[in-house]
């Protein structure tokens, strides 16, 4: 009677150290997704996000020319 | 160009070798910051001005080193005109050293901005999404900031006047003849771009042109005391008045004067073995005594020191022009001839070495 009891914690033991695999490859797999999101290059290579982000700096941005230049320079 | 174009780098970059260092190898900020405003904290958009040793200068040392020298980086003759034209004064130079730096240092060139993207004085922007071009293209950097005069004249873009032989026949761009070495520099501060030792010559192809046998007469008569663009040149253009400020936003401006069309022949002020002539064509700069006065009244003391209308090469070179289709279409023609009717009163001290006096203007044909 005792022996099943001990079988079934040690298949609850197995079962959470799958279960914890999966997840710390889950974690894994979102770090990595969050470091690309984060570097220059996934940033700097997306059109769609540089629109994005170059309209609200032209809404941040002063002019930085000034409207008094007149003739050839 | 939005603002987008300009940064947005290109897969095929990141395969080449200048892709494969980490941008933040050149760049600075913080790649491991999601936010995109803290993470460009302290980003340096042109790694390569003014010091390029860190980044390009580990790979290409010995370029980074002459480059320095460079009057695309260095802009010396600048500095040197406005040096001689200063009134002696610490606080007169310190004045005339924050017109400079607001209104004529800020085109420069650098690595960067010849190899990667538009110069900064256009507003910059990447040429080919970041990948490095060993040569520039003339129409996006060269002509950027070359473009009021010498890409008009060039490209004939000025109405009514063809474009040079050069371009329009031979399709030969700026680097035909500027080549790398004269671009990058070669360790001497030259005060004068007339003055470097590797600039380009006509005589480099044209070389029977330049001596006293040459199988044409016109040239055997002339190599030596005027200079090819005396008859090879058309009309160019001039530039007058130049006055700088500051606006109400305190945003730096500048507004030039007239500008007009006219072909000019002045007396050599510096003759030199390499350019031996007499007579050469000059262009009036956009300058004037008053041009910093916002910044300190009475500055250019000296202005007189050094000639308003300049030394130059127009780019509009035809094998036959108006001038050279006899020998009386330019002896004797006093039109022609940069002389005290074509300066103004308040400028005819600073030109006296250029301006051809009535009894200089050739008269004679001699045939041999």
């Amino acid at each position: 009677m005792v022996w099943p009891k001990q079988k079934g914690f040690w298949y609850l033991w197995v079962l959470l150290l799958v279960f914890l695999g999966f997840f710390l490859l889950w974690i894994d797999a979102n770090t990595v997704q969050t470091q690309e999101e984060s570097s220059c290059v996934s940033c700097h290579t997306n059109s769609r996000e540089l629109i994005k982000l170059s309209q609200i700096i032209r809404k941040m941005r002063p002019p930085v020319k000034s409207e008094e230049i007149k003739g050839e320079g | 160009m939005e603002l987008y174009e300009k940064i947005l780098v290109e897969d095929e970059f990141l395969e080449t070798d200048h892709g494969q260092i980490p941008c933040v190898d050149c760049h600075g900020g913080n790649p491991d910051d999601n936010n995109w405003e803290t993470a460009h904290k302290g980003i340096i958009k042109d790694p390569t001005f003014p010091d390029a040793s860190k980044t390009c200068g580990e790979c290409h040392e010995d370029i980074v080193k002459l480059g320095k020298s460079s009057l695309h980086v260095s802009l010396l003759p600048y500095r040197v005109i406005m040096g001689n034209r200063a009134t002696p004064g610490a606080s007169v130079k310190e004045a005339l050293d924050t017109a400079m730096e607001n209104h004529c240092m800020g085109c420069h060139s650098s690595c960067g901005q010849c190899h990667v993207s538009r110069p900064h004085s256009v507003d910059g922007g990447f040429v080919q999404g970041h990948n490095f071009m060993k040569t520039p293209p003339m129409a996006t950097n060269c002509t950027s900031c070359h473009g009021s005069r010498l890409e008009m004249e060039f490209t004939g873009k000025n109405p009514g006047i063809p474009g040079d032989v050069h371009f329009v026949k031979e399709n030969m761009r700026c680097v035909s003849c500027h080549k790398a070495d004269e671009m990058h520099g070669d360790g001497k501060e030259y005060q004068s771009m007339h003055d470097a030792a590797n600039g380009p010559k006509c005589v480099d192809c044209h070389q029977d042109a330049g001596k006293a046998t040459s199988k044409k007469e016109v040239h055997s008569l002339h190599y030596e005391t005027v200079s090819c663009t005396v008859c090879h040149s058309l009309q160019y253009k001039h530039c007058y008045g130049c006055h700088v400020g500051k606006d109400s936003k305190g945003l730096p401006y500048y507004q030039t004067e007239k500008t007009c069309m006219a072909f000019k022949i002045g007396l050599n002020p510096t003759v030199t073995k390499e350019r031996p002539y007499k007579f050469i064509t000059v262009r009036h700069v956009p300058t004037n005594p008053g041009i910093f006065d916002y910044y300190v009244k009475g500055g250019l003391e000296n202005f007189n020191r050094i000639p308003t209308w300049k030394p130059t090469t127009p780019h509009n070179i035809q094998l036959k022009t108006p001038q050279n289709k006899s020998c009386t279409k330019c002896h004797k023609k006093k039109e022609l001839f940069l002389t005290e009717e074509d300066v103004g009163a308040e400028e005819r001290e600073a030109n006296r070495p250029v301006m051809v006096p009535e009894s200089e203007i050739p008269t004679k044909t001699k045939k041999r």
